[in-house]
């Protein structure tokens, strides 16, 4: 009990970590789904830029990133102020260069408020380009290929000339400060809500994010239970028939059929399958892809019409390798438990066949079938990846491909949290099975080693 | 990953699978050699001279005569526009000669199948054994240390314990450094040189500490702690093997931009943790045998122990692994380039191939073959697998 206790407190620090490593490798990734929303040629300068703060705003971009933050000397710890990735990208490097941040800051102050005041659009364009050089050497090239706006424009080069003309100190870079920056930082507000179950909203339309991955889950769900219910259905008789009789003709079917199906690749029977028997060409049994529209007038018997014939090769695919693993787990060590000495003392006081394998043998034969359940979990949640996306199954799997290409990351983080936590929790549950299963198991000694 | 321990009860001749393993490694290593759009050997008609054109894709054609033909006359980037839009094996093609027949057909932009199934190997083989080998050296060092040392067989005075701890985070912030810039900064220096330099140096001084160090804790008799290496080192693998991988996967090669060494890096990131428990149960055993004893007596350095004595006695467990690996890496691969995520667009893999299939349903030629494929390279290193396992039982 004390084992299991402690694998619950385990939880706390793993999934702590797993939530700092999601978050800082999606803030690490190019790409903001924001920025599409930033570039607009149409609007006024001053009220785009007022969009973009509200919007940063509301999706408290505009915090620090972490409850502390690490940075060298020569750059500084409010870049995360900076909304547009390329002006933050160029403007550290600048600093990089020069060792210092508080010119590149005057430099980056001088162009905000020039592009604040200025009307013309040609101008603008120009002085935005200004803050996307990544050497000196370009940007006062760029000042001295467009003197004639420059020229005019006093704060702007005179800061330039300021940081052209520093004697640079490159060993500012090698120097690093830890600033704290408390409690009201990305991190900590994503944290706290998701403990209090606010998801946060997407990126893409807004919806919350429980909502879609809800959504999501009821498809995954319910065809993973099915799956795994129809995998026992079909694996635990055949197991049972070909354990009792062992070598006769269908056995030896069942073998060979489940064994060779049990060798394809998951990707490669479903593309064989949607080829051959969805397509006009060949041999259209099925509809190609989706989960079937069902008419609002459609009787209970259309609509389970719809459902199985859209939804029977997604199931198939889904459940085929599990019900080879079972029979093949199954049956083994059904045939193991024949050969003991209990199954033969029972036999010889006269039970009949038929309950000597139900009654005894089988439940001796529990164990391998646990380790699947314990899989249950995270299928549960990750789908199958390859089956929704074969055939455009609207569930976890599919929300999650679509999220990362989309770089939705509120939805990212919501679905790889549960993930990891069960995926934690399907291991527990598995263990628990083992001890119940076999109470001769000790596995907090099995760990171990 | 549970998708791969399946194949492994699919039986197959353990030296069927041998030579099947040999041959699609030929084949993967071989790759420019058997199809190429260039003549292996030929007569430079300028220079008078013989020439091999292999990997010089700029060379003008008339400027030679071939000597030496290639097996299959078309590259891995080669697009033939007459026989485009996915034209079967059994199918009319507007080719020259038999020579350029398409054997396999071609796919939608017309690039030949047989050829890409060839770089298809190419890239396979090459993903899986080098995420496999770079798994191997992580894992190995991680496991065999965690298991060798224990929790109390390492001990260390407080002195040391800090001494390292801050050389690391000196190293760490150093490859923070230089990591991001170096390249742009420093230009014309090679980059593998710094890292060179920088790792040589950090060895001299962490060499120069260790003997000050021991000198100074001999000096003065510090007291020395034991450190629970094992302990840590189990916890780390459990978490590991808690995360949800494929998640991870998924989310770094679609997050980050596509490349060849990117997969090898998450593949291999993704697989040490397995061949650390492995090895380390292994040592646990080994380790307390009798010669390993004699050699403690003879005065052998730990290292020495570890490397030359425990580690060829359980490799045979770590080949089980590294053979289970490899076939689980290729189907990773598989898996991930069918999604469309994980390498770069101009990369045949067998993956994309097979989802070419998804565009055009009529073209059965793009289903079957790299299907084939890799289910039976998949099955022939599982096989593998399970025979070194039936050894290492014997």
């Amino acid at each position: 009990m004390i084992y299991f206790l402690k694998r619950i407190l385990f939880f706390v620090p793993s999934l702590l970590l797993i939530s700092i490593v999601v978050f800082f490798l999606t803030k690490m990734s190019p790409g903001s789904p924001l920025s599409d929303q930033f570039s607009s040629e149409e609007l006024d300068y001053k009220q785009e830029q007022e969009n973009i703060k509200a919007l940063r705003k509301a999706y408290k971009l505009d915090l620090p990133l972490f409850y502390c933050s690490l940075y060298r000397a020569s750059s500084s710890d409010t870049l995360y102020k900076i909304a547009d990735l390329n002006v933050k990208k160029s403007l550290t490097s600048l600093a990089y260069e020069i060792g210092y941040w508080e010119p590149i800051n005057n430099f980056y102050a001088a162009v905000k408020t020039e592009l604040f005041r200025t009307k013309s659009p040609s101008e603008r364009r120009i002085l935005v380009k200004l803050l996307n050089f990544e050497t000196i050497k370009q940007l006062t090239d760029f000042t001295f290929e467009y003197n004639h706006i420059f020229s005019e424009l006093d704060n702007i080069t005179s800061s330039i000339t300021l940081i052209s003309n520093i004697k640079k100190s490159n060993f500012r870079n090698y120097f690093f400060k830890v600033n704290w920056n408390g409690f009201n930082n990305q991190y900590h507000h994503w944290i706290a809500n998701f403990i209090k179950g606010d998801f946060g909203h997407s990126y893409v339309d807004r919806q919350s994010v429980s909502n879609k991955i809800t959504k999501a889950l009821k498809w995954t769900v319910s065809l993973s239970l099915i799956s795994i219910l129809l995998a026992y259905l079909i694996a635990v008789p055949t197991a049972i028939y070909s354990a009792a009789n062992e070598g006769s003709f269908l056995d030896r079917l069942f073998s060979t059929v489940f064994f060779g199906l049990y060798a394809i690749p998951s990707f490669w029977l479903g593309s064989l399958c949607i080829i051959f028997l969805t397509s006009e060409t060949y041999l259209p049994l099925f509809p190609t892809y989706g989960v079937g529209e069902v008419p609002t007038t459609a009787s209970t018997f259309e609509i389970i019409y719809i459902r199985i014939s859209h939804l029977f090769l997604p199931v198939f695919i889904w459940t085929y390798g599990a019900f080879a693993f079972i029979y093949r787990q199954l049956r083994a060590s059904l045939l193991n438990q024949m050969q003991t000495d209990y199954y033969l003392a029972a036999s010889a006081k006269g039970l009949s066949k038929r309950s000597l394998l139900l009654k005894h043998a089988l439940r001796n034969s529990l164990l391998p079938m646990i380790t699947l359940f314990g899989s249950l979990f995270p299928a549960l949640i990750s789908g199958s990846f390859v089956v929704e996306y074969l055939f455009s199954i609207p569930g976890m799997g599919k929300l999650t491909i679509d999220s990362f290409l989309s770089r939705d990351y509120p939805i990212i983080y919501g679905i790889l949290l549960l993930a990891a936590a069960l995926t934690l929790f399907g291991n527990l549950v598995a263990d628990i099975l083992y001890q119940w299963a076999d109470p001769r198991l000790n596995i907090s000694e099995k760990s171990n080693n | 990953m549970k998708e791969t321990e399946r194949y492994r009860y699919f039986s197959v001749q353990p030296k069927m699978a041998f030579y099947f393993v040999l041959f699609i490694t030929v084949v993967g290593l071989m790759a420019p050699f058997i199809a190429n759009d260039n003549p292996l050997i030929a007569y430079d008609n300028n220079n008078h001279n013989v020439i091999l054109p292999i990997f010089n894709h700029h060379i003008n054609q008339e400027d030679f005569t071939p000597i030496l033909k290639p097996l299959i006359p078309y590259g891995e980037h080669n697009i033939d526009l007459r026989n485009a839009n996915a034209v079967g094996p059994f199918e009319q093609q507007n080719i020259k000669s038999s020579y350029y027949r398409h054997w396999l057909g071609t796919d939608e932009l017309g690039r030949d199948v047989l050829s890409q199934l060839i770089y298809g190997c190419k890239t396979a083989i090459f993903t899986a054994l080098l995420s496999m080998l770079f798994a191997a050296i992580i894992g190995l060092s991680i496991g065999g240390v965690s298991a060798y040392f224990g929790d109390n067989k390492l001990r260390a005075s407080i002195l040391r314990i800090c001494c390292t701890s801050l050389l690391l985070l000196s190293l760490l912030s150093t490859i923070a450094v230089v990591m991001p810039w170096g390249i742009k900064t420093v230009g014309t220096i090679k980059m593998w040189l710094i890292g060179l330099v920088i790792l040589v140096s950090f060895i001299a001084i962490s060499f120069v500490l260790h003997l000050v160090i021991s000198y100074i804790e001999k000096s003065f008799k510090l007291k020395k702690y034991p450190l629970a290496i094992d302990l840590f080192i189990g916890r780390l693998i459990e978490i590991f093997e808690s995360l949800p991988l494929f998640f991870i996967i998924i989310a770094i090669s679609a997050l980050f931009k596509p490349s060849f060494l990117g997969l090898v890096f998450i593949i291999s990131f993704s697989s040490w943790p397995r061949i650390a428990k492995y090895f380390r149960a292994e040592v646990f055993v080994v380790k307390d045998l009798a010669y390993i004893e004699s050699g403690h007596a003879l005065g052998f350095s730990n290292f020495r122990i570890l490397v030359k004595h425990i580690l060829p006695n359980a490799i045979s467990s770590v080949l089980v692994v590294l053979s289970f690996g490899v076939a689980s890496a290729i189907l990773i691969e598989a898996t991930l380039s069918f999604l469309g995520f994980g390498l770069s667009a101009d990369q045949a893999s067998w993956g994309k191939l097979l989802a070419g299939a998804r565009i055009d349903y009529k073209a059965w030629w793009l289903a079957i073959f790299p299907g084939l494929a890799i289910f039976f390279t998949v099955m022939s290193f599982n096989q593998l697998g399970d025979k070194f396992g039936r050894l290492k039982k014997s």
